[in-house]
């Protein structure tokens, strides 16, 4: 006699709607993850983008050798390298968006790259 | 169900105006009474008011409905003292975009659609209208859209809520009409 407070037609309209905003929150909490990434480009070409998320090592080929790279606890570093005066080593640990390390001698360049970058300077 | 949608052709314009007033001011006290709650996290409510409108919806129709809640915020505002302020931009744009969620759910009522299915439908709109108001004129900021998701995700079950406060009144008011009759 009495009719049903829901009906059919409500949870499958429900149902599309709960599926919408899932698919939107794991479209946000997915982009937030990938937010942070750290370049590698030798001889100005750009041949890895690693999230910073995870840890990893890659070793790319330069001109003297091989300088090898390392992600650990949302930072980026030259791990080791072939070049004479080793400054890209003891530049040490990166993570904000738009830190960079260049390495001339074997022409690797190192850089955070990310939706917020940080100010080098601010003047008023 | 769907034959309720439509007002009886036999009341006159004058009587559906006093209706409209008179559901609108019972919408406004609720719209006054929730303002008056604590909320946990600032915009969101359980816009008990939109109870009425989705009353109105099923037993008079989609212009009525409208017309209650543009009443709604208008009046309300103006007793709360919010009127042509942001609060009351932000509640017009929420109700503007509700009120088109609930048009388009209006069609789905031939097909078995109640006041739940609505109510979370109003819902989302009403916040999707409020983030919209907010991104042109106060926070023009992408970043603004990040919080949609998890405000959508919290206004989905106040829909259902509100949709289902408003389905067990139809219901209740149905009964009360039969023994009258």
């Amino acid at each position: 006699m009495r009719p049903p407070l829901v009906t059919a037609a409500d949870l499958a309209l429900i149902a599309v709607l709960a599926v919408a905003v899932g698919v939107a929150l794991a479209a946000s909490l997915g982009a937030r993850e990938s937010g942070e990434t750290a370049r590698i480009m030798v001889a100005g070409e750009s041949l890895h983008e690693l999230a910073l998320d995870r840890d990893e090592a890659v070793t790319v080929e330069g001109p003297l050798g091989e300088s090898r790279i390392e992600i650990r606890d949302g930072q980026a570093r030259f791990a080791s390298a072939p070049c004479p005066r080793r400054l890209c080593l003891q530049r040490g640990w990166i993570h904000s968006a738009g830190d960079s390390v260049s390495c001339l001698p074997n022409r690797v360049h190192l850089e955070i790259t990310g939706n917020e970058r940080e100010y080098d300077s601010i003047h008023y | 169900m769907s034959a309720s949608t439509t007002a009886s052709t036999t009341e006159t314009n004058a009587s559906m105006d006093r209706r409209i007033a008179g559901l609108a001011a019972l919408a406004v006290a609720i719209h006054v009474f929730e303002s008056a709650l604590p909320s946990p996290i600032p915009g969101l409510k359980p816009g008990l008011a939109n109870v009425i409108t989705l009353i109105v919806l099923f037993r008079y129709g989609w212009a009525a409905a409208g017309w209650v809640t543009l009443l709604r915020v208008v009046g309300g505002s103006l007793l709360l003292g919010t009127f042509l302020t942001p609060t009351f931009l932000l509640s017009a744009g929420g109700a503007i975009l509700s009120l088109a969620a609930l048009g388009l759910a209006g069609m789905l009522i031939r097909v078995g659609l109640g006041p739940v299915g609505a109510g979370a439908a109003a819902a989302l709109g009403h916040l999707l209208g409020q983030l919209v108001v907010a991104w042109l004129l106060f926070i023009p900021h992408p970043g603004l859209w990040q919080l949609a998701p998890f405000l959508l995700a919290a206004a989905l079950p106040l829909g259902i809520i509100t949709g289902l406060v408003a389905a067990a009144s139809l219901n209740h008011l149905r009964r009360l009409e039969s023994i009258q009759t």
